[in-house]
């Protein structure tokens, strides 16, 4: 099996750009700025970690090849279609019903091959945030380039949940959750600020600069020490503002509340909210967790629901709702195969299908309603592709078909050798989310995405 | 197998590369802080008595989320991995936060003898410095004796000397032992070696 090459990646990134003609920009005008000195946009990522089935949610299968003994189903309902604005197509079930009255809010990204030599959490998560199995630059804080919106002191991220990756750029990201958040109006309202016109402050700084010189750790980390002292006060002054908590909602919730504060004062470009399903692991190797996925996974789209409700029904500002300033991506380090080898169809697990995965994309920027990609084995007796046996020779998983970038659209030819640059990747998925953002194509010592994807 | 001498240029080169890039890329990483737990011991070893260590929790709203974003190890099933100790404006802030109130309760210690825990000799140097400004307060044997009682010997001379400069020639040289001692205390916890893995 051949690995991806950065350079084979880079290419298939830019590949990947053709995805991009399925989403308009915002045609709306331009909206007044709130504590930013850009136009607001900002960026949700929703993380359903463990790794989701797919053929619950939006990319389900029919009855019919369960009961050739293909694919597991416990929740024992005929899925119906959904057809897109675009004119793709999908099965869905009851599992994803609380998300159908915000279909048109969200396009449905399928046949999204994550990384085709890896299978571990880690490695796909990895794959999903840097664009290499082993990590490394995340992609989310290269939204927050000073040229695509951000100001000087607003973090990259902040995140809530552990999230099982290799991230490095992690400097202005900040994991905060809903509790601590809202802890830290009360702590920094006494404190007298660092500003420059402090004297010990500048002594402070003073001592920072002075051991900021080279470029060992040390001197690099008094660098990154110094920067943060000297956005301090600002920061300290919008941290000041974020509302205490209302102990009395979900913790989605109360992450809704803590991001969209942040967003609304300028303290981080983008939210990364880890969704863990508090019933039961989504990661249902053994039949007994499979059993239990239908419920585990309704309670978790109902949650995503919610959140989409929340962005919809809360102001930014005067004209747009939360929703209309925020890209919005929800996934999964990947999905499931369809069944365990060597057990009856109606006791297997499921374990980790990187060749496919779904992405939920919506908000500012994003055409909703459409069905974008496909996955193959839509029945029992469909014939795979050669280049589908060579990655999957025991035909347990779903995988995403080839995908022709010019329309944007599945194809149906089936592939003699498996090449990635034939598939829609999550590197695909990314790089919308940098035109999204205007992120420059060209490499520079500042943004190095292009090296990553 | 005879390897050419021409092959071993190339191996050696390769190596030399290859070790010229790994190194490249440490030197490219920053040095992370010492996290709140680290720290909290080595405080609590130069200023608190015997079994009664140092708490950072108190000074930030006794919230353990927020102790974390000073840097701590968390484990996810068996991978323990260190967060939050690159230095951004969060964290900054936070550990000013948390050091300013520490600071602040040992120049209270001046004139209130039931205050923060310290051990005896930790009592004995503070009490000697909460002369200030009086001129035995501000001698090298007073003042050094202080600056190792919270940074030991953690940084180098130079740094004493500024700090020490510092406090002799600005504003704090007339104000009160409290106040110039709080803010001694501060600029000591707040400097890099103190808080930086080194």
């Amino acid at each position: 099996m051949s690995t991806l090459s950065r350079r084979k990646f880079l290419k298939l990134g830019l590949a990947g750009a053709g995805t991009l003609a399925v989403f308009r920009p915002s045609s709306l005008p331009a909206a007044p700025r709130i504590n930013t000195s850009s136009q607001a946009h900002f960026y949700l990522q929703l993380i359903v970690q463990g790794g989701w089935d797919t053929s619950y949610l939006f990319d389900a299968r029919p009855l019919a090849m369960t009961k050739a003994g293909k694919i597991q189903n416990y929740l024992g309902e005929e899925p119906s279609s959904w057809v897109g604005t675009n004119g793709g197509s999908l099965l869905t079930t009851s599992v994803a019903s609380a998300l159908m009255p915000f279909r048109n809010d969200f396009s449905v990204v399928n046949g999204v091959v994550m990384t085709p030599t890896f299978i571990g959490h880690d490695q796909n998560m990895n794959q999903l945030f840097t664009g290499n199995e082993f990590g490394g630059n995340s992609f989310v804080p290269y939204l927050n380039n000073a040229d695509t919106g951000s100001t000087p002191t607003s973090l990259d991220a902040i995140t809530s949940g552990f999230l099982f990756a290799h991230l490095e750029n992690q400097e202005s990201s900040v994991p905060l959750d809903p509790k601590s958040g809202s802890k830290l109006r009360s702590l920094f309202s006494a404190l007298p600020q660092a500003t420059p016109e402090n004297e010990l402050t500048n002594f402070i700084r003073a001592r920072y600069q002075a051991n900021s010189s080279g470029r060992g750790r040390f001197a690099q980390g008094t660098t990154l020490m110094r920067h943060g002292l000297e956005h301090t006060p600002t920061l300290q002054k919008v941290l000041s503002e974020i509302r205490p908590t209302d102990s009395a909602t979900s913790p989605d919730m109360q992450f809704c509340a803590l991001f969209s504060d942040c967003f609304r004062l300028g303290i981080a470009r983008s939210a990364v909210w880890v969704l863990t399903a508090q019933a039961q692991n989504i990661d249902a190797h053994g039949s007994n967790q499979a059993k239990q996925q239908p419920q585990v996974l309704k309670e978790l789209v109902n949650r995503i629901a919610l959140i989409f409700k929340f962005l919809r029904e809360t102001a930014y500002d005067s004209q747009r709702s939360l929703f209309d300033v925020t890209t919005v991506m929800v996934t999964s380090e990947f999905a499931r195969t369809m069944r365990s080898p060597g057990v009856p169809i109606d006791n297997t697990g499921t374990d980790h299908n990187n060749l496919n995965n779904t992405v939920l994309i919506g908000g500012k920027g994003i055409r909703g309603g459409q069905i974008i990609g496909a996955s193959d084995f839509q029945s029992a007796d469909e014939k795979l592709s050669p280049a589908h046996f060579e990655i999957d020779q025991y035909a347990l998983k779903i995988m995403g078909r080839p995908f022709d970038f010019a329309t944007a659209s599945p194809r149906i030819d089936t592939p003699e050798k498996f090449q990635i640059a034939d598939y829609l990747t999550i590197g695909s998925v990314v790089n919308t989310i940098y035109k999204n953002f205007g992120c420059p194509e060209t490499s520079t010592p500042t943004r190095k995405f292009l090296a990553v994807f | 197998m005879k390897i050419s001498f021409r092959l071993s240029i190339l191996i050696m080169l390769a190596a030399l590369i290859l070790s010229c890039t790994l190194s490249t890329r440490a030197f490219a990483q920053a040095a992370q802080f010492r996290g709140h737990a680290e720290v909290t011991t080595v405080l609590s070893q130069r200023l608190s008595p015997a079994g009664t260590p140092l708490a950072l929790l108190p000074y930030v709203a006794k919230e353990p989320g927020l102790l974390n974003l000073l840097g701590a190890w968390t484990q996810f099933g068996g991978i323990h991995v260190f967060s939050n100790g690159l230095p951004n404006a969060v964290n900054m802030l936070l550990w000013y936060s948390t050091l300013y109130g520490v600071a602040k309760d040992v120049g209270a210690r001046c004139n209130q003898p039931a205050g923060l825990a310290l051990n005896t000799h930790f009592t004995r140097v503070l009490m000697a410095i909460c002369a200030w400004p009086a001129d035995s307060a501000k001698s090298e044997e007073t003042m050094l004796a202080f600056w190792l009682g919270v940074m030991g010997y953690s940084a180098p001379e130079e740094e004493y000397q500024a700090w020490r400069t510092f406090f002799l020639t600005s504003s704090y040289k007339d104000k009160s032992g409290e106040e110039a001692v709080s803010a001694m205390t501060l600029a000591i916890l707040m400097n890099p070696f103190l808080l930086l893995q080194n």
